[in-house]
This record gives structure tokens, C-alpha cells and sequence, in this order.
């Protein structure tokens, strides 16, 4: 345990993204190091199309890794079952995928999947997890399709938090929000990433969103971070 | 009681007046069907004739090694087009519809003649060859449906198919709906086929009978066995097909494979 609390949580050592194009993978981005540790944030900046999404596919194995190395808890990740990686690691998209169904049922979705070992939480917890990212209580048995961009994103983070994963992987999930329900998600995430060692990496565009992370953010480039 | 006419080559002349007059009709509001329509049909008096030779023969040599090997190349013809068929192809698409259409069958016909309709050898060529026909057609039909929905159903589902592994699904979870949709389309037409026959259409083969004057009953209650027969084929192909296609589909990191990802 002791072993655990002294690795962080994820650890990028030259690791390099690309992703494919025609018969070949073109490279986004080398050299990228980066030590996030427990209950903390970090954001990445960066030029559209630089990289910042692949990257976090890459951390989650939905984009091969092109070279270098990647430790979740001092583990490098190809060690790791792909299932255990994606059960403490939730990657949040931009445009979150709602499915059909009522709102509970997109919240208690994931429990239905094998290796999510927790049961499925109760509705008194729903509820919970609801107000806490800022919807209200009527809306646990609404369809969840005809949610606005912000509660759908807000919607998918609250799925997401259920789980109880370690480590959130945020694409700019503040995109599509308004200034109030921004904060809401910013002042959520900040509190949730203390309660337990957690961590967050955070693609980020605004720089109001930034400043409110009170965070410094590091910057993509071809050629690694820059601060 | 209606007796069986027999055919001469005079009778097939005056059938193909038939298409000599669409042929006429297609020159004259410029078509340009003349060619393909001439050699449609050419290919289906060439291709018949041969597959009745070749029929001919192997029902005289009466031996199931012929039977098997007549059936080996019809499965090859049957494999050669559903492969063509299929609007994208993975590595390995053609063995998956190889292994769905021969599984699914001859699984089927075996059954059907062995113990359906209790042929005794089970591959008596007359019953076992056309039934195997039968069954490769529509089970090809079937499977390059299934696998054509599946394979566009992970390019044009891929948020969603992602989102759910993202969410702790295994490849299988994440599938499933798509698979189901892949399943579906391949039966679907079967089922319409089932709904209509009778009322709306008379199959070839109880036409086939009835022309050749067999008592409408029989004719009536072999078309049903073919009927579910066909319907067990289909679901049987496209079930095989769009499970080993499923394997094909992620990569050993059960993520999407990065060429349907970027056909996305």
C-alpha cells in the first residue's frame, strides 16, 4: 500500500502518439513526459490537432501506443489488463455518448458490464450523484436523448464518477458548457480529485477555465511539453 | 391428372424471343441494355447447361464423393460472390464467409435430406444437390447482408461503441447492439420471404414441381420444409458470420481496429 501512495498515479516517460493515415501512422508527438500525481490536476493545452485527444486514447488503449512508456501506479500499462486500466480509468469525451434510455438507466448502464465489479448503486445514490454535478432530482427518469449539450456532458461525468474511477481523462468537457454550469463541473472535479488520491488530466481550451483551475497548464508540442 | 411436357430446343428458341423483344424495346428508348441483356442471357443458357451436365453426371455415378465434390464447388461459387459482395473487407473476411456459408450449409441440407425428408443414402444427388443449392444461395444472401451491416455498424457506431469500453465494457459488451443489427438485416428478408410466399409469389421450386407434374400437396409441403429450411440457413450464416467477424473487428487492446477508426 505504502508502495502504492509513493508511485503517482500516471507517469508518461518519451512517449510518442500518432495516429493512422492511409497505410502508415503519421506522429503527432514525441517525447512526452509528464508525472501526475495523487490528488492533483493537470491541464494540457495545445493547438487543435496536436495530439491532446490521442493521447488520452493512447493512455486508455483505444490508440496504440507508438513508443516510450506509459506506468498507471508504477505499472507500465501493456503489463496491465485492459479491463482493469479502463475500470480505475474513465475517459470523458467532448461530445459524450448518451444512450437511449432514461437518465438512471445511463447512470447504472455501466454496472451491467462484467468487469465493473460494483453493484449498482441504489437510486438515493443517483440522486446524490445528480445534485452533486449540478441536475436536478426530476430529471433521474427523463429520457436522457433529449438532455441540452451541458446535461448530457454533465450526465456523462456523473456516469463516469459512479464507477469510482482513480484517474478521470478529460477532452474538453467544459466545451460545450455555459459560464455557471462550467464552474459547476470545474468545482466538482476539483473536489473529487482530493477525496482519495485521484488525479486528472485535463484537455482544456479556455482560458477562463484554466485561471479557475488555479492550475499551470502544460502545453502540447510536437516535441514534448512546455510549461 | 396433368402430365409433364417435355421440352425441345424449339421450346427454348421461342423463349428467347422474349428477350430479343426487350432487347428491341431497349434499343428503341435507347437503353443501352441491348449487350448486357444478350449476354445475361448466353451466361444463363451456358451456365445451366453446364450445371445440368455436371448435374447429369453426378446423379449417374450415384457416388457421395462426387456429390461432396460437386457440392465443394458450388460452396466455392457461393463463397466467390459473397466475398465480392462485401462493401469493406477486414484480413480475413473471406475465410469468416467461408466458414459461415459451408458451416450453415451443409449443416442444414444434411439435416434436411438425412433426416427431414429421410433420403436414404442422405446425399441421394437428386434430393441433396438442389437443396444444398438452395440453401448456399440464400445462406449467402443472408451472410453478406449481416456481415455488411456489422462491419458499417462499427465504422458509423464508433462513439458509441468506444464510449461503452470506456465505460468498462469488454469487446463483446460493447458490440452487442451492433451485432444484433448485423444479425437482424441478414434475417430480415428471409422473414418477408416466409410472410409472402403463397399469396404474393410461388417459389421456383414448388413451380418447378408443379410444371413437372407433381401432386400440388407434395409440391406444397416440400416448399414448406424448404422454406424453414432456408430460414434456419440464413440464421445460422449470419449468426457464424457476424461472430468471427466480431474477433476481426478490435484489436489485441479490444480497441477498434485504427482502419475502421479512420474510416469513421
Amino acid at each position: 500500500m505504502t508502495a502504492l501512495k509513493q508511485s503517482p498515479l500516471i507517469e508518461l516517460e518519451n512517449v510518442t502518439i500518432s495516429i493512422p493515415s492511409s497505410n502508415t501512422r503519421r506522429i503527432l508527438a514525441s517525447n512526452l513526459n509528464l508525472r501526475l500525481e495523487p490528488d492533483s490536476i493537470i491541464p494540457i493545452i495545445g493547438p487543435s490537432g496536436c495530439g491532446k485527444s490521442t493521447l488520452l486514447r493512447t493512455i486508455i488503449k483505444l490508440s496504440p501506443l507508438t513508443s516510450g512508456n506509459i506506468r498507471f501506479y508504477g505499472k507500465p500499462i501493456e503489463t496491465l489488463p485492459v479491463m482493469d486500466v479502463r475500470a480505475r480509468c474513465i475517459y470523458l469525451h467532448q461530445h459524450p455518448v448518451i444512450f437511449p434510455g432514461t437518465v438512471s438507466t445511463n447512470l447504472i448502464m455501466p454496472f451491467t458490464f462484467k468487469a465493473v465489479k460494483r453493484k449498482a448503486p441504489e437510486r438515493s445514490e443517483l440522486l446524490k450523484i445528480l445534485e452533486r454535478v449540478g441536475l436536478s432530482a426530476e430529471m433521474l427518469d427523463l429520457g436522457a436523448v433529449s438532455l441540452s449539450g451541458g446535461e448530457a456532458q454533465r450526465l456523462a461525468l456523473a456516469r463516469a464518477m459512479l464507477i469510482e474511477p482513480q484517474l478521470l481523462l478529460l477532452d474538453e468537457p467544459t466545451a460545450s458548457l455555459d459560464g455557471d454550469s462550467a464552474t459547476t463541473v470545474i468545482n466538482v472535479i476539483k473536489a473529487w480529485v482530493t477525496e482519495g488520491g485521484r488525479g486528472v488530466i485535463w484537455v482544456v481550451h479556455e482560458a477562463e477555465i484554466i485561471r479557475n483551475l488555479g492550475v499551470k497548464p502544460l502545453r502540447m508540442t510536437p516535441k514534448g511539453f512546455v510549461e | 391428372m396433368y402430365e409433364y411436357i417435355p421440352l425441345k430446343l424449339t421450346n427454348i428458341a421461342l423463349a428467347a424471343l422474349f428477350v430479343l423483344a426487350a432487347g428491341i424495346t431497349s434499343f428503341s428508348l435507347r437503353l443501352r441494355l441491348e449487350k448486357a441483356l444478350g449476354i445475361g442471357a448466353l451466361r444463363t443458357a451456358v451456365q445451366l447447361g453446364l450445371a445440368g451436365v455436371a448435374i447429369g453426371f453426378v446423379f449417374g455415378l450415384k457416388s457421395i464423393i462426387w456429390v461432396l465434390l460437386l457440392g465443394a464447388v458450388m460452396t466455392l461459387f457461393a463463397v466467390r460472390e459473397g466475398v465480392k459482395r462485401l462493401k469493406v473487407r477486414l484480413p480475413g473476411s473471406g475465410l469468416d464467409v467461408v466458414l459461415a456459408i459451408t458451416l450453415s450449409s451443409f449443416v442444414v441440407a444434411v439435416t434436411v435430406t438425412g433426416v427431414i425428408i429421410g433420403a436414404d443414402p442422405w446425399w441421394e444427388p437428386p434430393v441433396f444437390i438442389p437443396i444444398l443449392g438452395m440453401v448456399l444461395g440464400n445462406s449467402l444472401m443472408g451472410i453478406s447482408l449481416a456481415l455488411d451491416r456489422f462491419i458499417n455498424g462499427c465504422i458509423e457506431r464508433r462513439a458509441e461503441i468506444e464510449a461503452r469500453l470506456t465505460l468498462g465494457a469488454s469487446a463483446n459488451e460493447a458490440v452487442l447492439p451492433v451485432m444484433r443489427d448485423g444479425i437482424r438485416t441478414g434475417m430480415i428478408p428471409m422473414i418477408n420471404s416466409m410472410n409472402i410466399v403463397g399469396v404474393v409469389s410461388l417459389p421456383g421450386m414448388m413451380t418447378g414441381q408443379l410444371l413437372a407434374g407433381a401432386d400440388p400437396k407434395d409440391a406444397v409441403m416440400y416448399q414448406i420444409i424448404v422454406m424453414y429450411m432456408l430460414v434456419a440457413a440464413t440464421a445460422m450464416g449470419s449468426i457464424i458470420a457476424v461472430l468471427l467477424t466480431r474477433r476481426r473487428v478490435f484489436t489485441k487492446d479490444v480497441a477498434l481496429r485504427s482502419d475502421l477508426v479512420d474510416k469513421g
